[in-house]
């Protein structure tokens, strides 16, 4: 068992192992394997059962997302964004709507701002929900994974009630929302953070209590505080590693300077800490959903007209506009040249630095066992790496 | 009944539909440009259908005309009083001298209806009184569509 | 590491007695929230097929697809949007955009089949079990991605309108008429029904384009009376208009206004196409309306030398002499007039054709002539009295008012008619000083004058008298005593319109200074001898097609505008005038016809 203090800091250049010399074994993790985070793989290098080495590959996932976006009305791209990462639409409609509104002029109504901040927090605690199941299966602990599931479903159930749709919300259009909250929605939602608590707790004594957990998350994949500028490491993972940055609060974008929070931060920034942060983290977004719930103004235009989206043209200007989402900064750079699609649109997942450079270094030196470990723990989806 | 009254009560029928081709005629005459010449003459065309169905139910035996007279548009009572239409005669001076004139046959069927004694009788001129009051709604419609559009 | 952390997973062992997370499906049912997306439903009746849905899908997953048993009409395609869930994402912005409403999606999501193409149906066409759900996702209240209000035009105060003949409608600002021009979705439904198939969906993009040079192209593509329609246009085009299915309709007529506003005669010759180079023939017009100088214009772009020979000493015909300034100012009329003039077209005004210059004359000198003489004779009250020195006949008092000359109506004035005619002679005596009667024979809702003339004849203090049935002109001093019978709406048989039936004993009389006559006008055909060839049936010549009256004998003659369509209204008569000049050009360039 590793000790919390035994920092094996990976070396940052490859090994070049000879791999004609019949002492290391070359295999593939992904793209079809469960501890991969969705499509792309890695190709390792084992010593043993230790990785000395490996290249991460991506392309299973690439639709163009980008490309498209030029070929589509600024409306039209609206449904589109949403699939970038696919378990946390709702940043790619916020950042998308929010560049649009900016480029355009056009200042959003204050029930759209607080439905929308509520929208990001409902999809931060499903997206968390889902990734701990990840994260207790990648160490052979499936029952979490069953409870995260449902509750996180739980969350899909607002969400289906709210916008109309499970996964896909499409409800933070550009403008504002699509709608106001339905009749008794808010109870509801009261009710499910209550379920969901209730589980967290659950979750904490089985999880974190858990002697192999602990075992082998402890130490695992320990990433130093003066990676993070190096690498631009975001979220939970930069916020383990002690380094106090949240958009939330760094940007004070939505109704997030009016809500009361702080902010998380760790310091041992191994896999287990980064779990608990998490952890911690989902427990504050039920707090945070609360208190919008209670301060949300209830009624008002929840959206802003906008020209007719068959003609409308955003006068020429570039922004780029960012978000926290649950791995960290998620952000859209938008280009218009006054015309009626977008002229650039480029998406920054935290997930490219997170899944590749910083995989690619963590996983050195590690155990074969512990590399689908590894890598959850790093919170990433390849979906947004390559679009 | 009896076929000498019969033939008798047709023969009266022709009569006034001849004479209607006569009243076409001779404001035809009167007609100065093509216009007006090209409405008397298809209306003329039409009495003489008359005259011809009338001829083919005498000499067949039978009237075989709908007794269902056709709505009023109640327009023949209220036009202007009966002029003769001159050189100049328009659209709305031919239907109206036409649609009098249709009014004018109905009246006279209507009157005949009452004094026939013989119900055959009667019942031919109920006929012939539902057939006028047809030619009559098709003017009258005419003149609703094509003359008095704005009222 | 402490004992906790060895027994606290068995803390799991409780969830054992729990109940289940899991939904028995299919034994217990799990229906979509009242807002899923579920499958499409459209209501086909609702729906005018204008293919917004079509437009804004951005996986091109809606087809616009004929169905059977729905023929396009007015304001309709006949086609009806197919939906193909091989390439649907369920975002609803279809729903969103539907200009009628018609389309939403029912909350049902499971739909099972062996056959892939069962995927691809129409919604509200092809029967399914979830159509005319009540639930699923509809637009939320107050939510519409289309604006529904048109912008409004600025107008002259009713009171301050009846003082002048100045022009009640002021016409928009540039941000004014691109903002209403935004509000159009090209649908196109709009084309079908304006009688001269203008590029409506084209010169609405130019003006939010602000590019009004193509604008005025397009515009005069079909029709070179921009500014005339542009005002006084019966604009079926808006009654087509899909975003008047649950909304105002687009102001196509206003746009239209605002391009050839906007652009200056002097740099119409820069946006409009060169006259073709001289054909070397020559055709005759009869009448300077809307429809022989449309005729005109097209036929002198062709290249051929156009004379116009008009009775009247202005040319216009009835958008000069009947329409009023209050709604077609003269310079507007004049520059539209002024920009076929300037392609050569020669109008000899004062030319009456007939005695003197007979058809058949022009059928000698000319290689083709176009009739279009239109409606100039009022028709008859056609009562007892009718000759009566005060009952006037309306388009004669237009055209007085046009000329400049003294009416003399009177003070208290009643107009019969309910048509067009009957609204701008009303008006007019209004702007006179007159207090105005307006009396027809059946209902306001019957009366086929523009609602809009006939709610600003309100408004400027015109009084309606409904189901009122002309009896008499009595002599009342010289005044004339107005005698009507109130009538009662009968339906007398299925199917057709309410006939007006007189109330026995309900008999209204009132004195006025003047009784203006205006139910309907006929055409004065007496130029047209028996000897020219032309079919003429009650009171029309008969044409084909392209307005061809007759070709035998000398030069070709056709005819078109108020004297032959039924829709007497200046768009049908220049769509004719258009027409003809196509059909007389081939004619004479030896195209075939
Ligand atoms: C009061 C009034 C209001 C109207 N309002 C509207 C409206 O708001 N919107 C709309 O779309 N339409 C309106 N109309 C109808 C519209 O004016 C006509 O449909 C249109 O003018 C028809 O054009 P045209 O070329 O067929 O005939 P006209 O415009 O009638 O032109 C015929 C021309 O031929 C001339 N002419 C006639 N006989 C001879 C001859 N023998 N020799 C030489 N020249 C001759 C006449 O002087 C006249 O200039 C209105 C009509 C009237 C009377
Ligand atoms: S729901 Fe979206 S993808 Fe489906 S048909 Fe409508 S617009 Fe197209």
């Amino acid at each position: 068992m590793r000790r919390q203090n035994e920092h094996v800091i990976p070396p940052e250049t490859r090994a070049t192992p000879d791999l004609s010399s019949g002492k290391y074994l070359v295999m593939w993790q992904g793209p079809q394997h469960p501890g991969i985070t969705g499509n792309m793989s890695l190709r390792l290098v084992a010593d043993g059962d230790t990785v000395v080495d490996c290249e991460t590959h991506v392309g299973y996932l690439h639709r163009g997302f980008e490309k498209l976006m030029e070929r589509r009305l600024w409306m039209q791209n609206f449904p589109l964004v949403c699939r970038i990462a696919v378990p946390e639409p709702d940043f790619n409609e916020y950042c998308y709507a929010a560049a649009l509104e900016e480029l355009a002029g056009v200042t959003v109504p204050e029930k759209a701002v607080w439905l929308r901040t509520l929208s990001l927090e409902m999809i931060r605690l499903a997206s968390f929900l889902m990734w701990i199941g990840g994260q207790a299966g990648a160490f052979g602990h499936g029952t979490i994974a069953q409870w995260s599931v449902t509750m996180r479903d739980y969350v899909l159930d607002l969400f289906e009630e709210l916008s109309g749709g499970r996964i896909y919300h499409m409800y933070i259009i550009p403008g504002g929302v699509r709608g106001d909250v339905p009749d008794g929605f808010l109870d509801h939602v009261l009710e499910t953070m209550q379920v969901i608590k209730k589980n967290l707790d659950d979750i904490e004594l089985v999880m974190f209590h858990n002697a192999v957990f602990k075992m082998r998350a402890v130490g695992l994949g320990y990433i130093p505080p003066d990676w993070v500028d190096k690498y631009g490491i975001t979220g939970p993972n930069a916020r383990s590693a002690g380094v106090a940055r949240d958009l939330r609060k760094d940007l004070g974008y939505l109704a997030y300077p009016q809500l009361d929070f702080k902010l998380i931060t760790g310091g041992r920034s191994d896999a287990f800490e980064r779990a608990e942060l998490r952890l911690a983290e989902m427990y504050q977004s039920i707090d945070l959903i609360r208190q919008i719930v209670a301060r949300m103004p209830k009624d008002g235009p929840f959206r802003e007209r906008l020209p007719n989206p068959l003609h409308w043209k955003i006068p020429a200007g570039e922004t780029y506009v960012a978000a926290e989402c649950t791995r960290g900064e998620y952000g859209f750079y938008v280009v218009s040249d006054g015309g009626d699609k977008p002229r650039r649109v480029a998406v920054r997942g935290p997930s490219y630095t997170h899944a590749v450079s910083v995989m690619e270094r963590l996983v050195r030196g590690v155990n074969i066992a512990d590399v689908a470990g590894l890598m959850v723990s790093l919170h990433t989806y390849p979906p947004e790496i390559e679009r | 009944m009896n076929t000498a009254s019969f033939q008798e009560t047709l023969d009266f029928a022709i009569g006034r539909e001849r004479a209607a081709v006569e009243f076409y005629r001779e404001l035809t005459g009167k007609a100065a440009f093509a216009a007006q010449k090209s409405a008397l003459a298809e209306f003329m065309a039409m009495e003489e259908g008359h005259v011809a169905m009338l001829t083919g139910m005498k000499s067949r035996g039978a009237v075989n005309l709908s007794p269902g007279a056709a709505v009023d548009l109640g327009l023949a009572r209220r036009l202007a009083a009966e002029e003769e239409p001159t050189a100049a005669m328009d659209f709305q001076d031919i239907l109206v001298a036409a649609i009098k004139k249709e009014e004018r046959s109905g009246d006279l069927y209507r009157s005949l209806v009452a004094a026939a004694l013989d119900p055959d009788v009667k019942a031919i001129f109920e006929r012939l009184e539902a057939e006028e009051s047809r030619h009559k709604r098709y003017f009258e419609e005419l003149y609703e569509t094509q003359v008095a559009r704005d009222n | 590491m402490d004992i906790k952390d060895f027994i606290a997973p068995f803390a799991v062992w409780k969830r054992a007695f729990e109940k289940p997370f899991t939904v028995k499906k299919p034994i217990d049912e799990r229906p979509g929230a009242p807002r899923y997306r579920g499958f499409h439903i459209n209501d086909a009746d609702k729906c005018v097929g204008c293919g917004t849905c079509e437009a804004i899908c951005m996986n091109r997953a809606i087809d616009l697809v004929p169905v059977e048993g729905r023929d396009a009409k007015e304001g309709d395609s006949g086609l009806r949007p197919r939906v193909d869930y091989g390439r649907c994402c369920w975002c609803a912005l279809c729903v969103d955009i539907c200009p009628s409403g018609s389309l939403n999606m029912s909350n049902e999501y499971v739909w099972i089949d062996s056959d892939p193409d069962v995927f691809r149906y129409t919604p509200g066409v092809e029967p399914k079990p979830w159509d005319g759900s009540a639930l699923g996702y509809r637009r939320a209240e107050g939510y519409r991605l289309l604006d529904g209000t048109r912008v409004p035009m600025p107008e002259l105060d009713h009171h301050e309108a009846v003082k002048s003949f100045l022009e009640l409608v002021r016409g928009w600002s540039r941000e004014q008429a691109e903002k209403e021009a935004d509000r159009c979705v090209s649908c196109g439904l709009c084309i079908a029904s304006c009688p001269a198939h203008m590029e409506i969906p084209g010169y609405i993009k130019a003006v939010r384009d602000g590019d009004l040079e193509t604008g005025l192209r397009l515009l005069y593509q079909t029709n070179p009376f921009p500014e005339a329609c542009g005002r006084i246009c019966t604009h079926r085009c808006e009654e087509a208009c899909s975003i008047g299915t649950d909304g105002d309709p687009v102001a196509i007529r206003w746009l239209k206004r605002y391009i050839a506003d906007q652009v200056e005669l002097a740099d119409y010759s820069k946006a409009l196409p060169r006259k073709e180079a001289s054909s070397g023939k020559r055709v005759a017009i009869v009448g300077a309306g809307p429809g022989g100088l449309s005729a005109a214009y097209y036929l002198a772009l062709l290249g051929h030398e156009v004379t116009v020979h008009e009775k009247d000493e202005a040319a216009g015909g009835m958008l000069r002499y009947g329409i009023p300034e209050y709604r077609l100012p003269y310079p507007a009329l004049d520059k539209d007039i002024g920009y076929i003039e300037s392609l050569g077209v020669k109008i000899e005004r004062g030319a009456p054709v007939g005695e003197g210059r007979s058809l058949a004359s022009l059928r000698e000198r000319f290689d083709a002539v176009f009739l279009s003489t239109g409606l100039p004779a009022a028709y008859g009250l056609d009562v007892p009295g009718e000759k009566h020195p005060r009952v006037l006949d309306g388009v004669a008092v237009l055209a007085a008012a046009t000329r400049g000359q003294v009416l003399g109506l009177g003070a208290r004035v009643a107009v019969v008619g309910g048509g067009n005619v009957a609204m701008d002679a009303a008006r007019t005596a209004l702007r006179n000083g007159a207090s105005v009667d307006i009396l027809y024979r059946r209902r306001e809702e019957d009366m086929p004058a523009d609602p809009d003339e006939i709610r600003e004849a309100k408004a400027e203090g015109a009084r309606l008298v409904e189901k009122a049935i002309p009896l008499e002109v009595k002599d009342a001093g010289g005044k004339a005593r107005f005698v009507w019978n109130e009538a009662t709406m009968v339906q007398k048989e299925a199917g057709k319109r309410p006939v007006p039936e007189p109330i026995p004993g309900a008999i209204h009389e009132e004195i006025y200074d003047s009784v203006i006559s205006a139910i309907g006008q006929g055409p004065e055909l007496s130029y047209i001898a028996e000897a020219d060839g032309v079919e003429i049936r009650r009171f029309k010549p008969v044409v084909d097609r392209d307005g061809l009256a007759t070709a035998a004998g000398k030069a070709p003659v056709f005819a078109g505008g108020d004297l032959v369509n039924d829709r007497k209204d200046a768009i049908s008569a220049i769509a004719d005038g258009h027409r003809a000049a196509s059909a007389i050009d081939r004619l004479l360039s030896g195209k075939g016809a």
